[in-house]
């Protein structure tokens, strides 16, 4: 039973076709990682996926439910415009909270005992202006756990972030996906990353417009920088570089 | 202290211009006459009264010209099709001088204070509501989009996101608005007079010739501005402290 069903999905802009027949499935607390080239069209399946946008054609489910009926984490492509700078990083993260009613005290705690159990490092009673990169995409980030949705959406998140922060969260994000048994699907259009990540690997083949192959990746976890220089991770490598364009 | 210097010179200068009767005093009175006429505004009562039947008139304008310029403003940018209707309105009436626009205040609001208080709150209002109504169109898709994901509902998007996001465009607006409303009310009270202001003074001044006066009070009169400017200013810098940062 997938926790994530996508079938037989198309989308066009218009005069613009961008998806074609796409089929996803994503079991519970699976890992996905999504690759493709610039512009082939993944934030455009994200969307669909959030119930942002609606398909021409084909289903989505989300733990049996409509895109609209279910909530959905969703970490943007850049989570400067996504933050709210007028609020503290506590009041960020506890923003979804807020919206459901939960009392000031109440979601100050849960914030608290999320980055608590987590054993992270974030200055909470500062603005999201006065953090780094990599603080802010995690604030981002801990803002779209805090209600434990069914499913996360990761868009292309660390692109933006310094080499060093991007190495941090990397692992970080596979700690937490594990510790909170979170299911994730997480776009990329860098390979190394596509690979570091996943549990499974979905390959988008951009002249065609749709997902072509889905991989495993059997490398153990927690998976570090390192893996690149190990003979599994040159094989899946070769394969991903042919829809690399 | 090199912002001061220009200002130096041009004591300076003016000092030897006087004291060799290159000018007439009706031109260029003598620096001390006008150190008096800014004492005597400043440190007597009568003086004070003055400044602070302006001050009075500005600021009740402006804060009709805010209360105007917010709700009106948030109203037609969240009302895009309602924009697009009296958008020609707006235009046309904010490109009409409120100055040109006096006979009908007084028609509306007698020659008292009220009619210069509405002038003032004229002119502020239409500077607050354009700015505010670009403040609601240029609120990020993105905070919508995930406020939207979430389940907010309209008012939550609108009182959580749009309100603060306007919030640096209103302010700007506003700190032009209350220059525009201090001129407005000054203006006002040179051409339709009053008991007491500095426009009247100036005014009255200006009738006898007593120049050393008119730039006394031309002088106040910038000391107010600059402060009311820079009230709003440091205002801005507290309740929008987010805005101007590169990270923000
Ligand atoms: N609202 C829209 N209207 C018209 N065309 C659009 C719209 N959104 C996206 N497109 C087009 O659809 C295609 C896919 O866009 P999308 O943003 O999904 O790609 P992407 O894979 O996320 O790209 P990137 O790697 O740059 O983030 C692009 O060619 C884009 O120009
Ligand atoms: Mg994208």
């Amino acid at each position: 039973m997938s926790l994530l069903a996508v079938s037989k999905v198309w989308k066009s802009f218009p005069k613009k076709p961008v998806l074609r027949n796409i089929d996803i499935e994503i079991k519970k607390g699976e890992f996905a990682t999504l690759f493709g080239p610039n512009g082939c069209g993944k934030t455009t399946l994200l969307n669909l996926i959030a119930g942002i946008l609606e398909p021409d054609k084909g289903d989505i489910a989300i733990d049996n439910k409509l895109p609209q009926e279910q909530v959905v984490g969703y970490v943007f492509q850049n989570y400067r415009d996504s933050l709210l700078p007028w609020r503290t990083n506590l009041e960020n993260i506890a923003f979804p909270l807020e919206l459901q009613g939960v009392a000031q005290e109440e979601r100050a705690r849960k914030v608290k005992k999320l980055v608590r159990s987590l054993e992270l490092k974030i200055p909470l009673h500062n603005y999201p202006y006065q953090s780094s990169g990599g603080e802010q995409q995690l604030v981002a980030f801990l803002r779209e756990i805090i209600t434990q949705p069914k499913l996360i959406l990761m868009d292309e998140p660390f692109s933006s972030l310094d080499a060093e922060s991007r190495a941090y969260l990397r692992v970080k994000i596979q700690e937490i996906s594990e510790k909170m048994d979170l299911t994730i699907l997480f776009v990329s259009h860098d390979i190394d990353e596509t690979i570091q990540l996943g549990d499974t690997i979905l390959l988008f083949d951009a002249k065609k417009r749709t997902i072509a192959k889905k991989l495993s990746v059997t490398l153990g976890r927690p998976r570090t920088e390192e893996i690149i220089y190990t003979e599994p991770f040159h094989r899946m490598k070769k394969i991903l570089q042919r829809y690399e364009e | 202290m090199k912002k001061f210097a220009g200002l130096v010179a041009i004591l300076i200068i003016w000092l030897i211009a006087v004291q060799l009767e290159l000018v007439k005093p009706i031109f260029l009175p003598p620096l001390s006459d006008v150190a008096l006429s800014v004492k005597e505004s400043v440190l007597t009562l009568n003086g004070v009264i003055t400044i602070f039947q302006t001050l009075k008139r500005t600021i009740i304008g402006f804060f009709f010209g805010l209360l105007f310029g917010i709700s009106f403003g948030m109203f037609l940018g969240l009302n895009k099709k309602l924009y697009e209707t009296c958008e020609w309105f707006v235009d046309f009436f904010r490109s009409v001088p409120v100055t040109a626009m006096f006979p009908l205040f007084l028609i509306f609001f007698g020659f008292g204070d009220l009619s210069k208080i509405a002038m003032g709150a004229w002119a502020s209002g239409f500077v607050i509501l354009v700015n505010t109504i670009h403040g609601v169109w240029n609120v990020k898709k993105n905070r919508k989009l995930m406020a939207m994901t979430k389940g907010a509902s309209r008012t939550q998007i609108l009182t959580k996101i749009t309100l603060f996001e306007t919030l640096p465009y209103t302010f700007a607006g506003a700190r032009i608005g209350i220059s525009w409303n201090l001129i407005v009310v000054i203006v006002a009270e040179m051409f339709i007079g009053t008991e007491q202001g500095i426009g009247k003074q100036i005014y009255d001044a200006s009738v006898i010739f007593d120049t050393a006066t008119v730039l006394g009070m031309i002088f106040v009169i910038g000391m107010i501005g600059y402060g009311l400017n820079q009230m709003m200013l440091s205002l801005e810098k507290r309740v929008v402290h987010w805005e101007g940062n590169p990270a923000a």
